[in-house]
């Protein structure tokens, strides 16, 4: 059995993919919970990280992937995770990553477009890909050539941590991991047109096939992919009559439930997507699918920043015809407790763990509050 | 989207207004929403009940067995005395038919059934959580189709559901899908009967059941297979079975009315019951094969009354009169059905399952002894269906045998392979897996042809007689290719022995036995193995004559022991000794494994003698010690004068007094009287003097000298007078030793 595991972070990402082999994978890590405030019902997404490798005896990551360099996606990583580029970043509670996944905008974009700790991020990317190992590089491999020559090395000499788009990602098989990645994006047409670099457009987007007992669930990992994305992926995907790979069991939704990701108009009540997300939503659903959304509770009233309840009101509206679920991470499972959502993938596909923790279980699992006969009063 | 929804019972109430405490708690957590994934709908009241509705969030995979929806709701009942479990009704009109729902299972609502325990059980643990927990749990398992997990029993009988009928296995499978309107008549085999609810046994009916007045006009009725879709609701009298039936395009009116013509007419058979077994082949689709069957069995009227209903006879003041024509009108809606639930008997597959076993094991085991220990390890097989078993005894069970026989007091008086058999084949239904023959092994009289036709064709031969005989003949002189393995239990019972041959039978039991004796005198472990029981008398020399007083515990564990080991044995390829020793203090049991050597088989004259490489690497060893000088000493081992085989297994090394030299060597006497006694104490007389040994220096050749031959003479003068031969062994440079015999001189 799989797990994929997503954390209620706000208007943030992380997820954690559990293959039955024991490898662990980590899309995204944003840890942005405020400790200061009790009133933050956010995750401590250190702390559950930390006491899943701890229950696995282990203190790496196979694999952390970052989708793209905005903070909702890696803040709190320099802190986290051992980095290899320097020292300051090492340490012996640090959390190793065998291998991280960038896409290419991760290594050749402005350092001053970044946020700081978006900049260590970049400078770890690039020093391993600079070492040779310990990096996947997700680009047209022509877009780094320039970027590797001015550090003195060649293409062919990093071929192989480079991975297009339209291919699978070398390492994951569905008969060893019992998983295969599809890389959507980033994709060449986008990135060799111009001079300017979007990083939400030029995000890691991935379809995860699982196949469990010849039955396959399939897994998108959408990071920010705004409409026109959709669009192009959806005019590729369909030039090469491969509309499986568009298909899907689980769907991470983009950008926190953003209409852009629908289409250019928030709509009043609820936002009209583009024909391409249209055929994406309405026809590549599986009986039974789960939308997810990593967001903040849908609002009631209109808001300029996601989640809009306009985009939700779509997805809702949209799960029904085929008994799909419509779940936001920071409402699961309600609005005032939510909890990671657990989705576990065997042959009978997904499902959504809903389930009671006893309270023996609950109460062994923490820390119990000081007991005794404390301070003597004066 | 769910539903619709049927209403629950009962009418609307506030939460306040309950008198169930655990349905007031429940219904306040859930509208407090302190219980995760579930949400409340309403309360409501009636006579004798409350009634809390809730809507719950269910775990479901993307691919169900059963279609079991992401929300359900469901109503749960609590009776106001709090006696009963409370009841769980799921509202949704189309839920499924699954597996583990409260009888009638074609009810709408369905009544889920949560709880295997008893309520007082439950009741104890019971609080709002604990059901939330437990309902869920029920709805994830069933939507996955793993409610019925593999350990739980096949078939669940439920506690004070009315009467109960148990059919034969073979009304429980489908057999051919074309069945449909196949009639076969059963026989009532008992009925018990304890506080008004009633138990039938029903059997297959052999030839024609008419012949005497029957009590019971019973038979079962194979309907036309049926496709999904949920079956509206019990019949209570014959009529609604035949509307139901019709449907599916079957006519069981006139079934019923052309049987009922041809019963006797007799008063006794007219005041028959009936008992109706409907059979429904169910398939997935319309279409499909048939996948199981639906049993639904009925209790209805007496003849008389069945063929008044049916319109095939009239009864009136004058008695009795057939109507011609039938009253085609009359359908029986006036003859009343009463529901049984149904539990069959169990195939040897199910007895396997439940044994944790993926499938009968039906190798051919012919079963050689049938007292104590065989008759326990026989029935252990037979339940976990392992073996398809000749057995072999010729001894009645007496009433002393049923301290410790696996046959109860019943088989008293017949013979042991027979009740051991009749108890065999009635756990299951099915083949026969369990014949015997009445007959010793070793002089079977009449049995002679097919005794030997099944140790012929047998995968393995269970020796359980406890007799040294019974082993050597069948080692050295009975037919069949199959390997053979003997249990038997040390004198004192406290040890269990196991001598398994290999799959070629390179080492065979006899040569087993003689290894085993070797390790009962080397082995510190087995220093008191064949002690004989306190202050028993010896009447014989067997040391496999087991005391008379032992505790029947004892002979069970080694039993269940030799039983587990049967599966393993048929399979393993290699020679095995073992030995279980179960201590008196502390009940451990532990296993001793001794590593069987390689046989030499030798003919000398018209003599052989066996021997093993444990015996030639004791013997090169001590040669090669005293080396350059000469050594030697005594051999221990068995005769077998009946078959002419000596078999030598150890020795007595060299005495003090002997004289070693590179030249020569005279065996000396110091101590060896007593050890050569202390030998045939430890192995209870199995280990006696057999003959001499010497080790020849390098470079000499392995031939007898003159010196040795004269040894040789000394010895057959000596071994004359038991009328046995001598061996004599020389070791020389290398591993092979060179046997002489000293004939017996009479022979001469």
């Amino acid at each position: 059995m799989h797990t994929v595991t997503v954390f209620p972070l706000g208007n943030a990402d992380c997820c954690r993919l559990d293959l039955a082999g024991g490898q662990k994978i980590l899309v995204d890590y944003a840890n942005t919970r405020n400790a200061d405030d009790p009133s933050d019902r956010r995750v401590d997404l250190e702390k559950e990280l930390r006491a899943d490798l701890k229950a696995a005896k282990r203190d790496s990551f196979d694999v952390v992937a970052f989708t793209h360099l905005d903070t909702d996606h890696f803040c709190g990583s320099s802190e986290f995770f051992e980095l290899r580029h320097a020292a300051k970043y090492q340490g012996k509670d640090r959390i190793k990553i065998t291998e991280m996944w960038v896409p290419a905008a991760a290594i050749y974009e402005d350092r001053s477009d970044l946020a700081e700790e978006g900049r260590v991020i970049q400078a770890e990317a690039r020093h391993r890909l600079k070492q040779g190992e310990g990096i996947r590089v997700f680009s047209r491999p022509a877009k780094l050539e320039a970027w590797l020559n001015a550090q003195g090395l060649t293409l062919q000499s990093r071929m192989h941590l480079i991975t297009d788009a339209g291919q699978l990602v070398p390492g994951f098989s569905r008969s060893e991991q019992g998983v295969e990645f599809f890389v959507h994006s980033p994709f060449a047409s986008r990135q060799d047109d111009g001079t300017f670099v979007d990083r939400n457009t030029c995000s890691l987007v991935m379809q995860a096939v699982f196949e469990v007992l010849g039955r396959e669930t399939k897994v998108i990992l959408a990071a920010d992919t705004t409409h026109d994305v959709w669009t192009e992926i959806v005019r590729i995907t369909k030039f090469h009559k491969r509309p499986e790979r568009l298909e899907w069991d689980v769907f991470k939704l983009p950008h926190h439930c953003s209409y852009l990701s629908l289409g250019p108009e928030k709509g009043k009540e609820k936002t009209q997507p583009v024909d391409a997300v249209r055929w994406i939503m309405e026809e590549q659903d599986q009986l039974g699918a789960t939308l997810v959304s990593t967001s903040d509770p849908i609002p009631t009233e209109d808001t300029d920043l996601p989640p809009h309840r306009q985009a939700a009101k779509y997805y809702r509206d949209n799960r029904g015809a085929r008994g799909g679920t419509f779940v936001v991470t920071m409402e699961h499972p309600k609005v005032s407790a939510p909890e990671p959502l657990v989705i576990t993938i065997d042959h009978r596909k997904a499902t959504i763990r809903k389930r009671a923790t006893a309270a023996s279980v609950a109460v062994t699992s923490v820390v119990a509050p000081r007991a005794g006969a404390g301070r003597r009063r004066s | 989207m769910s539903g619709p929804y049927v209403n629950a019972p009962g009418e609307a109430a506030t939460i306040d207004s309950l008198r169930s405490a655990k349905g007031r708690d429940l219904a306040e957590r859930v509208a407090r929403g302190s219980l995760p994934y579930v949400s409340f709908v309403e309360t409501r009241t009636a006579v004798d009940a409350d009634v809390v509705v809730l809507d719950v969030e269910t775990e479901v995979p993307q691919v169900r067995e059963h279609d079991i929806r992401p929300v359900e709701r469901v109503a749960v009942w609590f009776d106001h005395l709090d006696a009963r479990t409370p009841e769980v009704l799921a509202l949704r009109e189309d839920f499924p038919a699954t597996a583990h729902l409260n009888p009638p299972v074609e009810a709408i609502p369905k009544s889920l059934c949560l709880f295997e325990e008893e309520y007082a059980e439950v009741r104890r643990r019971w609080t709002s959580a604990f059901f939330i927990r437990r309902l869920q749990e029920w709805l994830r398992l069933t939507a996955r189709g793993e409610l019925h997990a593999d350990d739980q029993p096949l078939e669940q009988v439920l506690a004070g559901t009315g009467d109960q009928v148990i059919l034969p296995h073979a009304l429980s499978v489908p057999g051919s899908a074309t069945d449909a309107g196949q009639v076969v008549r059963l026989r009532v085999a008992g009925i018990d009967e304890h506080r008004a609810r009633c138990l039938i046994q029903v059997d297959l009916a052999s030839g024609d059941g008419t012949s005497r007045t029957p009590d019971w006009f019973s038979l079962s009725f194979t309907s036309s297979p049926r496709g999904p879709g949920p079956i509206a609701s019990t019949p209570r009298t014959i009529g609604d079975l035949h509307t139901f039936l019709a449907a599916g395009g079957d006519d069981v009116v006139d079934v019923l009315r052309r049987l009922l013509l041809e019963w006797p007419r007799e008063a006794a058979a007219l005041a028959a019951r009936l008992l109706l077994i409907v059979r429904i082949p169910k398939r997935r689709s319309d279409t499909g094969d048939v996948e199981r069957v639906e049993t639904w069995a009925f209790l209805g009227p007496s003849v008389l009354d069945a063929g008044v209903a049916l319109g095939v006879w009239e009864t009136g003041p004058r008695g009795f009169a057939l109507m011609v024509p039938m009253a085609d009108e009359r359908r029986g809606h006036d003859a009343p059905l009463t529901g049984l639930s149904v539990v069959f008997r169990i195939s040897r597959h199910e007895a396997a399952f439940l044994n944790g076993r993926e499938r009968p094991d039906d190798r051919r085991i012919v079963g050689i002894g049938a007292g104590a220990l065989g008759s326990q390890v026989i029935l252990n097989a037979a339940r976990a269906a392992v073996g398809q078993w000749t057995l072999v005894d010729r001894d009645r069970l007496l009433p002393h045998n049923l301290a410790r026989h696996a046959v109860a007091g019943f088989g008293t008086g017949h013979h042991k392979v027979n009740v051991l058999a009749f108890a065999g084949n009635g756990l299951t239904d099915g083949q026969p897996a369990f014949e015997s023959i009445i007959a010793d092994v070793l002089n079977p009289g009449p049995e002679r042809e097919r005794l030997e036709e099944r140790l012929g064709n047998a995968d393995l031969i269970l020796d359980m007689a406890a007799s040294i005989p019974v082993s050597r003949h069948l080692a050295q002189d009975a037919p069949g290719a199959a390997k053979r393995v003997s249990f038997f239990l040390n004198p004192v019972g406290s040890d269990l022995v196991m001598l398994a041959e290999d799959g070629r039978r390179e080492i065979r039991l006899d040569a087993l036995e003689m290894q085993y004796y070797r390790a009962v005198l080397r082995d510190a472990r087995l220093r008191d193995h064949l002690r004989a029981p306190d202050g028993r008398m010896r009447y014989g020399t067997s040391c496999r004559d087991v005391s008379a007083r032992l505790p029947q515990a004892q002979v069970a564990l080694h039993a269940a022991i030799a039983a587990r080991r049967l599966p393993v044995l048929a399979d393993q390829d290699d020679a095995a000794i073992r030995i279980w020793q179960a201590s008196e203090r502390t009940d451990d049991v532990v296993a001793l494994d001794l590593a069987p050597r390689r046989v030499t088989r030798q003919a000398v004259g018209d003599w052989t003698v066996v021997y093993d490489d444990g015996l030639v690497e004791t013997i090169v060893g001590l040669r090669h010690a005293r080396l350059p000088n000469e050594t030697g000493g005594v051999l221990l081992g068995a005769f077998d004068v009946e078959r002419r085989i000596v078999y030598v297994v150890d020795t007595i090394s060299s005495p003090l007094d002997s004289q070693e030299r590179t030249t020569l060597y005279i065996r000396g006497v110091e101590g060896l009287h007593e050890r050569l006694k202390d030998a045939q104490k430890r192995t209870f007389g199995q280990l006696e003097y057999v003959g001499e040994w010497h080790s020849h220096p390098d470079g000499c050749p392995c031939m007898p000298s003159r010196d040795d031959l004269t040894v040789l003479s000394w010895l057959s003068s000596h071994m004359d007078a038991d009328g046995v031969p001598g061996v004599m062994m020389i070791a020389c440079r290398g591993a092979a030793l060179t046997v002489l015999l000293a004939e017996v001189l009479a022979h001469r």
